[in-house]
């Protein structure tokens, strides 16, 4: 399948590389999925990955990157892209605006924590040609994290509602036309070190993430593993990811290879 | 003597903060319990936090027992209030807040 051409299933692929967008998170946010973390007032995170989509004969790069920073506490703010490149066409994706409200907040240990975060956004049609949605698109959600000792875990749920010209995208939403569900979840353990110290400045942690998006007619589902290591000003992750499943043929490709950095300042 | 003069500064800048030096100096400290510090990122969110505040020297973030000493250049006014304030800013609940003795 050619996703260079400006067609319905380019825009659908638009669409859904969004919806499998990067969190804004904080600690031990897995690679795709978003956590009910975030940075605090006046601190900034940056996320910049390397995405390798293969299968389906048109192997596709894509680079997404994210600002997010805390404006107030429990909130914060971040804006998303990406650049994509593929055999027989390359642009960037459209912007999302992200905002993040962690309404719940119980910790109940040296290192345990339960959060939950409120997630909304906007997307805007800011990108080239066919790797851009074409319209103004809202999305909510919501996400928890869960910390108990050296695990971790994480569910998300984000709608994103497609404005856009039905007939054009040429898919039936599930709540509207082109719209897209996608629901997730994470499985985090700490490699390294086994026990925290005076001395801890990094970790190394191993995580198996999963997530099913709906997006019209089609459904999918990923998963797989990833390893991040991280210390008090730098994330370095490489994970991968495999599509079992692919209703209505929605994805151009069957798994995704990973690699990131996150920096904090 | 490269490596002398880079052990003698090491060994004045842990000698400068060395709690006891510290309190010698006229400034004080303090440590607080913290919860919820389950990663290297959160020590450098709470770091970035307190010191802000410009009378602070340092911030010593002990992710193995939960606590954070807070070293001050001089006695602070309402220091426990700004601790409490700084930590819950970077998103993590606060326990106990005590200001350190070296003669306990």
């Amino acid at each position: 399948m050619n996703v260079g051409k400006r067609d319905g299933r380019g825009r659908i692929v638009a669409l859904i590389l969004t919806v499998h967008g990067m969190g804004m998170g904080w600690t031990q946010e897995v690679l795709l999925m978003p956590s009910a973390t975030q940075p605090s007032v006046g601190t900034f995170l940056v996320r910049s990955q390397l995405r390798w989509y293969q299968g389906g004969g048109n192997d596709q790069l894509m680079t997404p990157f994210s600002i997010s920073g805390g404006v107030a506490p429990k909130h914060s703010v971040g804006i998303s892209g990406a650049g994509n490149f593929s055999q027989s066409d390359s642009g960037l994706s459209d912007l999302d605006l992200l905002w993040k409200w962690r309404f719940f907040t119980k910790d109940s240990g040296p290192l345990d924590t339960s959060r939950t975060a409120l997630l909304a956004g906007l997307q805007f049609p800011t990108g080239s040609g066919v790797w851009s949605t074409g319209s103004f698109n809202p999305s909510m959600g919501i996400a928890h994290t869960q910390v108990t000792g050296r695990l971790g875990l994480g569910f998300s749920g984000i709608y994103k509602l497609n404005t856009g010209n039905g007939a054009e995208v040429d898919v039936t939403g599930m709540d509207g036309e082109g719209s897209a569900w996608t629901i997730g979840s994470s499985a985090t353990w700490r490699l390294k070190p086994g026990t925290y110290t005076s001395q801890t400045k990094g970790a190394m942690y191993i995580s198996v993430e999963g997530a099913w998006a709906g997006l019209g007619e089609g459904n999918s589902i990923r998963i797989g593993p990833s390893l991040f290591y991280e210390v008090t000003t730098w994330v370095i992750e490489v994970g991968w990811q495999y599509y079992p499943l692919n209703t209505g043929d929605m994805l151009p490709f069957n798994s995704m290879g990973i690699v990131g950095l996150r920096f904090f300042f | 003597m490269r490596n002398v003069f880079k052990i003698t500064g090491l060994l004045l800048i842990a000698y400068f903060l060395s709690p006891t030096q510290s309190l010698a100096m006229g400034g004080e400290i303090w440590i607080a319990e913290v919860s919820g510090m389950s990663c290297p990122l959160c020590a450098n969110n709470i770091e970035k936090q307190l010191t802000k505040d410009p009378d602070v020297s340092g911030v010593e973030v002990d992710l193995g027992s939960g606590s954070v000493k807070i070293h001050y250049m001089r006695e602070r006014l309402g220091a426990e209030v700004l601790i409490r304030t700084s930590i819950e800013r970077a998103g993590f609940t606060v326990g106990k807040v005590t200001r350190y003795s070296a003669t306990p």
